[in-house]
């Protein structure tokens, strides 16, 4: 009995096991950020295709879902304001291989700023009222 | 449309019978230039009957070990199936709903 094509592992590549959460790594193997969820658009063909990776709590919180997904979209939609609903993305044609990472076809210099909004937004709104936090040495 | 929005969403027949659960989307790799980013199709839905967590790649015969921990997810995913997208009849915009599969679905046990 031949096998049909969509059980070929060469052939095929699953969203959730392969891609979701995996470590997004720049050209150097500098991390990034993690894959917090996909943005799939229609192409001209009709195909459903990954437009784009999308990044943070705005992103994590609806996929999860429940009490935590919920907290994650509250602190997304304090951090970004109500008229920036949508989470930070990197464009998926800037992804140059997809292995045990993701890896980005370019340096994290030439990305966005704005990938890390959580860690930017607690570092800014808690971590610098802790008393002495500005003497760390980077 | 996002992955997060049909990976743990139920389907049901086109009679609203309960299939399962989306575990994971297969995608088509299609060929590219060395370099250039994977194009990557939706090509059908990872349908299981039980459990809505992903197969982990036990499945596919990529993951060996842990042993136990591979019969573990086989048998939590007995019976799953892939249904190729084109036979997806219905993608409610209200995540809460469930994917519904025309009349004619296939299902190709895993």
């Amino acid at each position: 009995m031949t096998r049909d094509p969509l059980l070929d592992p060469q052939r095929t590549l699953d969203l959730n096991a392969d891609l979701l959460d995996r470590q997004v790594v720049d050209a150097d193997d500098v991390p990034v950020c993690k894959v917090d969820d996909l943005l799939l658009e229609q192409d001209a063909d009709g195909g459903w295709r990954p437009a784009a990776i999308l990044l943070g709590p705005g992103a994590l919180g609806p996929r999860i879902g429940g009490r935590l997904g919920a907290t994650l979209s509250g602190i997304h939609r304090r951090m970004r304001g109500q008229r920036a609903p949508e989470p930070p993305r990197i464009a998926w044609r800037l992804v140059a291989a997809v292995d045990s990472d993701v890896r980005l076809g370019l340096p994290r210099a030439l990305l966005p700023d704005d990938l890390t909004p959580l860690e930017d937004w607690l570092r800014a709104h808690v971590v610098a009222r802790i008393p002495g936090s500005r003497d760390a040495s980077g | 449309m996002r992955a997060g929005e049909l990976v743990g969403r139920a389907v049901v027949e086109h009679d609203g019978r309960p299939l399962g659960v989306c575990t994971d989307l297969r995608c088509w790799r299609e060929p590219t230039r060395a370099g250039a980013a994977p194009r990557l199709r939706l090509a059908g839905l990872v349908v299981s009957p039980r459990h809505a967590g992903s197969l982990l790649g036990y499945e596919r015969g990529r993951l060996q070990g842990p042993r136990l921990l591979a019969r573990l997810v086989r048998r939590l995913h007995r019976g799953a199936v892939v249904v190729p997208w084109e036979d997806v009849a219905t993608v409610p915009d209200d995540v809460h709903q469930p994917i519904v599969l025309g009349t004619a679905r296939r299902a190709i046990p895993l």
